[in-house]
């Protein structure tokens, strides 16, 4: 972690207290990104394994995560109360909830 | 009731790396004793070499920011007790150099600082005094946004100055917001600045500076409204009516 001459105290993931002090707008951000990287793996073995009931779901799940995070993002970006980004972030995971149960349940998927 | 600190220790002069160092102080009833109050008692009672940095004591100055359990705070305004029974493990600010165990080379803030400008040009050389009231639209907007102290615990939370170190950092970028939402200021090149590889677009809004100021800022909230603001002012250029106008 030296930098040239001085020695610079960086963020180290391997630590335990790191992730144990983790903030909410942190974890919004996380989830969302490793969502992403699920969808591009789960979209590629949909393409070979079309129709098959868990990775339906699986691919569900993670895009009902990415996309309702995202609409998370675009509000703050359209200028929401910054001060309600934690609870945007609950209604967020409240929202992907509600439409992947919906999504399931009530939309055909040809399973 | 008998307290473990867990310190860093690091003298770039004499160790080769750094190491922790536990220290067990008693600080009785601990109800109003602050982490600054027991780095005092440790550094008067168990080791004298132990640097930290401080000053007003009233959290005012931000000379005393410290990582408290892995979260940034002032150790002159975090009481003891709410950071919890177990061992209390005490670092100094990230992504800043360290001089000596807890002190950390403030000069470096100053430099994420100038690169955007941070100081007032008159955008009118009138010598009468500018009228914004309180409740204008103006002041609202920037809000307590200019009350920052610099303490660089917003610095130190962005895991985005960890990737990019010339990136100018949620103090850089509130004060140019600061600045450049104030009527009275001549932005001049400081939006473009702010617009380039190492300025707002760096912020991946995850609101580490906001949960951690200790003066209760946001500072994600100005670097928001700098991208609304380059946004508008790039399709004001495009806008076909609009051409001509300044020529």
């Amino acid at each position: 972690m030296a930098n040239g001459n001085d020695w610079i105290l960086k963020r180290d993931a391997t630590d335990a207290k790191v992730w144990r002090s983790t903030l909410p707008g942190m974890w919004a951000w996380l989830i969302q990104r490793i969502s992403a990287i699920f969808i591009l793996l789960f979209l590629t073995l949909h393409f070979f394994l079309p129709y098959r009931r868990p990775l339906q779901f699986l691919l569900l799940l993670v895009v009902a995560l990415h996309a309702s995070l995202g609409i998370r993002v675009f509000l703050i970006d359209l200028g929401a109360n910054v001060k309600i980004q934690r609870a945007l972030f609950l209604m967020s995971l409240l929202v992907a909830a509600f439409g992947l149960f919906f999504v399931w349940n009530y939309l055909p998927l040809g399973g | 009731m008998v307290y473990t600190f867990n310190i860093f220790r690091f003298n770039p002069g004499k160790d080769s790396k750094p190491y922790r160092q536990e220290f067990q102080i008693d600080l009785g009833d601990a109800d109003k004793v602050t982490v600054l109050d027991a780095l005092f008692k440790i550094q008067q009672n168990q080791d004298k070499n132990l640097s930290f940095r401080y000053s007003c004591r009233l959290a005012m100055c931000g000379s005393c920011a410290l990582v408290m359990n892995g979260k940034e705070g002032l150790a002159c305004k975090t009481l003891v007790k709410d950071l919890g029974s177990g061992p209390i493990y005490l670092e100094p600010l990230r992504h800043i150099p360290v001089i000596k165990d807890l002190t950390v080379d403030l000069k470096f803030l100053i430099k994420w600082l100038r690169k955007v400008e941070p100081f007032f040009i008159p955008r009118n050389p009138s010598p009468e005094p500018a009228k914004i009231k309180p409740a204008s639209r103006e002041r609202q907007v920037i809000g307590l946004n200019t009350e920052c102290i610099a303490c660089g615990s917003c610095v130190s939370a962005c895991t985005m100055m960890h990737w990019d170190p010339e990136y100018m950092g949620p103090m850089g970028l509130n004060r140019a917001f600061c600045l450049i939402a104030d009527s009275r200021d001549l932005t001049g090149e400081r939006l473009e600045k702010v617009a380039g590889e190492n300025g707002v677009y760096r912020c991946h809004m995850e609101f580490n500076c906001t949960d951690v100021c200790p003066k209760h800022l946001s500072p994600t909230r100005g670097i928001h409204h700098l991208k609304r603001q380059i946004f508008w002012q790039g399709v004001k250029k495009i806008n076909p009516f609009r051409r001509g106008k300044n020529e």
